[in-house]
């Protein structure tokens, strides 16, 4: 027992030490981050990067040419707008096409996501909204649902009971559409601080696409054709004013779809590759152009793409030389909320 | 023989383990009583939707109260040990030493375990019926490290008080500390359950420390 006690009693020791002395190091050594907005112009057709150097904000494209942030402005107008419009400078006109603040205002979009979204830990509950209640506001409703292996059961709130009726009427539904049940992904947002909803996108046993809502009380499914072999895997529904989209969907082999509307097409956007997992992402759009920041560990990765075609205009690739991190035992990590030895 | 231990560490303890058994009870009740109001004044639905959007669980108070109940219980039983020299005495019953350490660390273990039981029971008890499953799992699997933070503790503190030199005493305490942190370094909820394994074991690791001070002592290791 001496012999294993004090045994135990180095192991643990040992474990410190290589959970402790790593931390500390990393910790006293960790760099400032260098941030640099960048965004796609739509009319240069290149990005636009402000750096902070001694003489105050520098914005330019590719370190080399330089621009005021008066200039800026008006190579971004759909970010920068609502500048534009107290300086008195908003276009009548990008190219050929007219265009408005409401336009802007109505097509502008930013969408955000992080590993942590996705990698959890996330509750296996949902709360699915009214989606044509007739009023102005979102309400949240009385029950949410769970899904289970042989359909979806909606629980009262207040009552803590399984309301049979509705969860039989939504798995008939469901099932009746092709659905087969259990279901191996979910994705919504069970959230009433939106203009409108688009209930939730669920993929089957089968790889099947669906998306379910509620309307007037009853269920809405459709069935969304996934093209070809693609196994899908993140999915972020999508509630833009301007009703375009339904959801952006990532597979297996880290490509990256939009689903568009009112057509439900599945489009691949054409750049390189995303881990929703692993890598965050930040999308910046608007009439003509998206603004694709991906960024991980390694670095930042910025594309242009086209907002009608989903190609790739150009992609730049910011990464930050990091002092190497000493090696050790980590519980926590940027991926997710989990305590994991790592 | 462990009849008699136990009896003496009853006398040592009692008054001691009846306030901390009240104050889980109370910290437990209030915890109840909370989600009872809440419920009350903004409705049920409201608290679903606050778990699930927000992560809360409702059972924050009693985040600390396991680890102190398991410090405390543990500066009760052995510092009068060290003080009074009885562990001496204790040492030399008819029964071998180990025996005689492990039945007192025994006795607070089952102690600690009867405070926890009744703690979770309580919660369980209420909160099934007004939470959905994994609400009410989300919040009891949130407790489960601070309770392995309370045993822990109590090791840790018993190693330190039976701990003979003055020397090693401050560093089972830094390493105590530093230990114990590792239960308390995420708030998100549920975060633990893939490290509670671990947890655990480390917990049983921490359960010999007692025993290498005991041997200290017996050995007479002075400062």
């Amino acid at each position: 027992m001496k012999y294993i006690s004090k045994l135990f009693l180095a192991l643990t020791l040992l474990f410190l030490a290589l959970w402790q002395l790593p931390w500390a190091y990393n910790f006293m050594t960790k760099e400032k981050p260098k941030h640099s907005f960048t965004l796609f112009s739509p009319l240069l057709k290149n990005f636009i990067s402000n750096k902070v150097d001694e003489a105050g904000n520098l914005y330019s494209t590719d370190g080399e040419n330089n621009y005021t942030k008066a200039e800026t402005d008006s190579l971004l107008p759909f970010f920068h707008y609502r500048q534009l419009i107290q300086d008195g400078r908003f276009p009548d006109a990008v190219g050929t096409q007219k265009i408005s603040p409401r336009h802007v205002q109505q097509t502008n979009f930013i969408f955000r996501s992080h590993p942590t979204d996705v990698n959890g830990p996330n509750l296996a509950l949902y709360a699915l909204l009214e989606s044509k209640s007739g009023r102005v506001n979102l309400e949240m409703p009385s029950d949410l649902f769970r899904t289970t292996a042989t359909g979806i059961t909606f629980i009262d709130m207040k009552s803590n009971t399984i309301n049979q009726k509705k969860s039989e009427e939504f798995t008939a539904l469901l099932e009746k559409k092709g659905c087969q049940f259990p279901l191996s992904r979910i994705n919504g947002n069970g959230t009433n601080r939106k203009e409108y909803d688009n209930g939730y996108l669920l993929v089957d046993k089968q790889q099947q696409l669906f998306q379910l809502k509620m309307v007037a009380g009853h269920p809405f499914v459709r069935k969304i054709e996934v093209p070809g072999s693609i196994e899908l895997d993140a999915m972020f529904i999508t509630e833009f004013r301007n009703r375009s989209m339904l959801a952006f969907v990532t597979d297996k082999q880290e490509q990256f779809y939009v689903i568009t509307l009112p057509d439900y097409e599945m489009r691949k956007i054409q750049i390189p590759g995303f881990n929703a997992h692993k890598q965050q992402i930040t999308i910046i759009g608007n009439l003509y152009a998206w603004t694709i920041h991906v960024k991980d560990a390694l670095g930042s990765y910025y594309y242009g793409v086209d907002a009608n075609n989903y190609q790739l205009y150009k992609q730049l690739r910011q990464t930050e030389k990091k002092k190497k991190k000493m090696w050790g035992i980590h519980f926590t990590s940027n991926l997710d909320n989990y305590m994991k030895i790592r | 023989m462990i009849q008699a231990l136990f009896y003496k560490e009853w006398i040592k303890t009692r008054w001691f383990l009846l306030v901390a058994l009240l104050t889980i009870i109370g910290v437990t009740g209030y915890c109840i009583l909370r989600v009872y109001r809440a419920g009350e004044l903004n409705g049920m639905d409201h608290l679903w939707l606050v778990m699930l959007t927000r992560g809360v669980t409702f059972v924050e108070l009693l985040q600390y109260l396991p680890l102190a109940i398991g410090g405390l219980l543990a500066l009760v039983q052995f510092v009068p040990e060290m003080q009074k020299s009885c562990l001496k005495l204790t040492l030399h019953l008819p029964h071998s030493a180990l025996a005689t350490t492990y039945s007192m660390l025994l006795w607070g273990t089952l102690f600690l375990t009867l405070c926890f039981c009744i703690s979770s029971g309580l919660l369980y008890g209420y909160l099934h019926t007004v939470f959905t499953t994994e609400l009410w799992q989300q919040s009891l699997f949130t407790t489960f490290p601070w309770f392995l933070a309370g045993y822990m503790a109590y090791f840790l503190t018993s190693a330190i008080c039976l701990e003979p030199t003055w020397k090693r005493r401050i560093g089972y305490c830094m390493m105590s500390l530093v230990l114990l942190h590792l239960f308390f370094l995420n708030h998100t909820a549920q975060a633990y359950n893939p490290l509670l394994p671990f947890l655990i074991l480390l917990t049983l690791l921490t359960a010999t420390f007692p025993w290498l001070s005991v041997l200290r002592f017996k050995a007479g290791c002075q400062d």
